[in-house]
């Protein structure tokens, strides 16, 4: 059952709840966990933040949408500017607004996560069924052929020219209408969100959802959590109520994502025997590159990534590769990040193309021409999410590695972009650089400031707040999940990461999850 | 969407509080020479920071023969609604960049405020904004450069002037907040 703070504050009283479970958080990570742990039959009670939202009310409007299902309506920015961050605000999370491209976690990430963090349990032959479930469930597929709008069809064809390595895109996806409107909800239930998989199950299960509920505290009884107290939220005005909702539970699982999840293990007060919570934090930061094209792309429809560039996953070096948060590698070559084509509407493109005024209409007025690639950078330099006078603070480092991988993956789509046909590649920042010749990459690149507020740059998958690990001085949780020192208090999201997972997160936080669920179904 | 540097934005923005320590001529000063125009209300910002958005819209989407200016299209009202609808903390934020953005022309050789400013000097001063070594500057002028190309951008009176098609939904579902803004903005409006 859904219980929404519109009716919580229409009866003027605070709500007193029991459950086997208190979930805080209904995305990927929260809403799998649900399903789990409600389908083997405990009381689950999820908490969320953000409003309930369904089909009927994505409108497809762009600044509408901004407003119901993402954080801070989109206006969030890291604390020196450099990067937006995006995340979900609303019952299913990010879920309901990402791509639906849906990974399994490459075996050489976690043969990584295995050798350099000592994440074990967690390897290829545990994942695989989990993996599977998760892609029946979630019908994940190859992209159609029918998926490809004209940009995807180009990075296609252009990065097979160039020898990349360029494969189809997994999606969650059934019966696609191809809009277009991914990122603003969808409005036919064909993206495979929370909204329309884990949650409906948990609801079937018996396990009930508050949504605007913001977990602000919790009451413990020695090393458990007792109850979690959430304020209800006022959606008009974004405000806190003076309405409560507690949940008692046997168990908590935090699962509020990868800004939530540091933000709220801060606030209590944790950091002070655990100093890695809100340490070690990634979001794959995202350069945007631009074209201007001949014939008419109209990159605004079908799916936004049906094809990605996997040739630059993983980067090279000369010498021994580099580690998130490690030094002493050998020298970057290149790559590093995923490269995809690139999906916006026109307000989110006007905001991110340069200039103004005349000029910058007169670039507008070629949107059925405009087309455009992003890469997804696979973080190499931590970054901290932390309180300062109470409010959240998120650092991302534009420097050392992440900048090196950013000015390759620049140059690299500038590249793409000219093969596939582009007549004027435009980087998008402030100083407006722009080239008309696969010659001048080179200068171009090297040309752009990385100084905060030049640059767009998108943060979609945040994660590494509350790293896994076995020590307590490096880590937040064990490989159980559980945060350490505690004896029923969980983590089930890309908090735990201990490095970006190197492709979309999605499913690895949903496997990650299935692993969570099992721990917490042994803590009851 | 970048927006503000937190500490610095409200340390320029605290020129308003450096005026109130001067004592009531200069706050006079300081505040006077901001009035809205008829159907305007300052719900998000006060009637100065309205004033300031709707000279920052003016500059940025000036409109051409084909399309619609941004003060045509009301885009400074819906910054004022984004910001009602933000944390206090942001919009404090935000409203201090109007701040900077409405004092900061005699910094780049313009005698006089930026609202007093014929539209090419204020265009000169955002290019100068976003092409300056100060880190404060591109971050406020960029911050508003981008707030108000996705609100002018995302009205559908632009749509077709671009050659975009539109949601297929065709209803719009606004959000609550808008609902309440709208109301509040009528109540306002009656009440002249």
């Amino acid at each position: 059952m859904i219980t929404q703070g519109a009716s919580l504050l229409s009866t003027g009283r605070d709500v007193s709840v029991e459950s086997d479970v208190c979930v805080i958080g209904s995305g990927c990570g929260g809403a799998a966990l649900a399903a789990r742990v409600a389908e083997a039959g405990h009381r689950v009670v999820i908490l969320e933040q953000g409003g309930y939202y369904t089909k009927d009310d994505f409108d497809q409007r762009e600044v509408d949408m901004l407003a119901k299902i993402d954080g801070g309506r989109g206006l969030e920015a890291s604390d020196d500017l450099s990067v937006s961050l995006t995340y979900g605000h609303n019952v299913g999370g990010a879920s309901v607004h990402y791509w639906a491209d849906s990974y399994r976690t490459p075996g050489d990430r976690l043969a990584e996560w295995r050798d350099e963090f000592g994440i074990v349990g967690h390897g290829e032959v545990v994942l695989a069924p989990l993996f599977a479930e998760l892609e029946r469930d979630l019908s994940v597929e190859p992209a159609r052929d029918e998926y490809a709008n004209r940009m995807n069809q180009l990075v296609r064809d252009a990065a097979g020219a160039l020898g990349w390595h360029v494969a189809r895109v997994p999606q969650a996806r059934k019966a696609c209408r191809a809009s277009g409107h991914c990122m603003q909800g969808c409005a036919y239930d064909a993206k495979q969100s929370q909204l329309v998989t884990y949650l409906p199950r948990a609801f079937r299960a018996g396990a009930d959802l508050y949504s605007d509920a913001r977990a602000e505290s919790f009451e413990w009884d020695g090393r458990r959590v007792r109850a979690v107290v959430a304020s209800v939220i006022d959606r008009a005005t974004g405000q806190p109520s003076a309405r409560r909702v507690r949940v008692e539970a046997r168990a908590v699982v935090v699962a509020a994502g990868g800004y939530g999840t540091p933000e709220l293990l801060l606030r209590q007060g944790l950091k002070d025997r655990l100093p890695a919570v809100g340490e070690n934090f990634f979001c794959n930061p995202c350069p945007m590159t631009h074209a201007v094209f001949d014939e008419d792309i109209v990159m605004w429809r079908n799916i936004p990534a049906a094809f990605g560039v996997e040739e630059f996953r993983l980067a090279r070096y000369a010498g021994p590769r580099r580690v998130f948060g490690r030094g002493g590698a050998g020298r970057y070559l290149e790559g590093g990040y995923l490269l995809m084509p690139n999906q916006l509407h026109p307000g989110m493109l006007g905001a991110v193309l340069p200039g103004f005024g005349v000029e910058h209409a007169r670039l507008m007025k070629k949107l059925p021409k405009l087309g455009g690639t992003i890469a997804w950078i696979d973080d190499v330099e931590p970054g901290r999410v932390r309180l300062d006078a109470g409010r959240r603070r998120i650092e991302v480092p534009v420097h050392g590695g992440n900048a090196e991988r950013l000015r390759d993956a620049w140059r690299k789509q500038a590249e793409l972009l000219f093969r596939a046909g582009a007549r004027q590649v435009i980087f998008g920042d402030a100083a407006d650089t722009r080239i008309e010749r696969p010659g001048d990459v080179q200068r171009a690149v090297a040309s752009l400031s990385l100084r905060p507020g030049r640059n767009v740059l998108a943060a979609p998958h945040p994660g590494g707040g509350a790293r896994m690990g076995a020590d307590p001085k490096t880590s937040v949780v064990d490989i159980e999940h559980r945060v350490h020192g505690t004896d029923n208090l969980f983590v089930a999201d890309p908090s735990v990461f201990p490095s970006p997972p190197s492709v979309d997160p999605s499913l690895t936080i949903m496997a990650f999850s299935f692993l969570a669920a099992d721990a917490v179904r042994a803590a009851l | 969407m970048a927006l503000a540097s937190r500490r610095q934005f409200l340390a320029l923005g605290a020129l308003s509080s450096l005026a109130l320590g001067l004592g009531g001529a200069a706050l006079r000063w300081f505040r006077s020479g901001y009035a809205l125009s008829a159907g305007e209300v300052a719900l998000g910002l006060d009637a100065k920071g309205l004033c300031v958005a709707r000279a920052v819209v003016d500059t940025l989407a000036p409109g051409d023969a084909e399309l619609p200016g941004g003060v045509e299209l009301g885009v400074h009202q819906r910054i004022d609604e984004q910001l009602f609808a933000l944390d206090e903390a942001t919009r404090r934020e935000l409203a201090a960049a109007l701040e900077v953005i409405e004092h900061v022309p005699p910094l780049l050789g313009y005698a006089g405020r930026f609202t007093r400013l014929p539209r090419d000097a204020r265009a000169d001063v955002m290019r100068k904004l976003l092409a300056s070594r100060r880190d404060l500057f591109v971050q406020v002028a960029a911050a508003y450069k981008q707030l108000v190309q996705i609100l002018y951008y995302s009205d559908a009176r632009v749509y077709s002037k671009i050659g975009y098609d539109g949601p297929w939904v065709k209803e719009e579902k606004p959000p609550e907040s808008a609902i309440l803004y709208a109301r509040l903005l009528e109540e306002r409006r009656r009440r002249g």
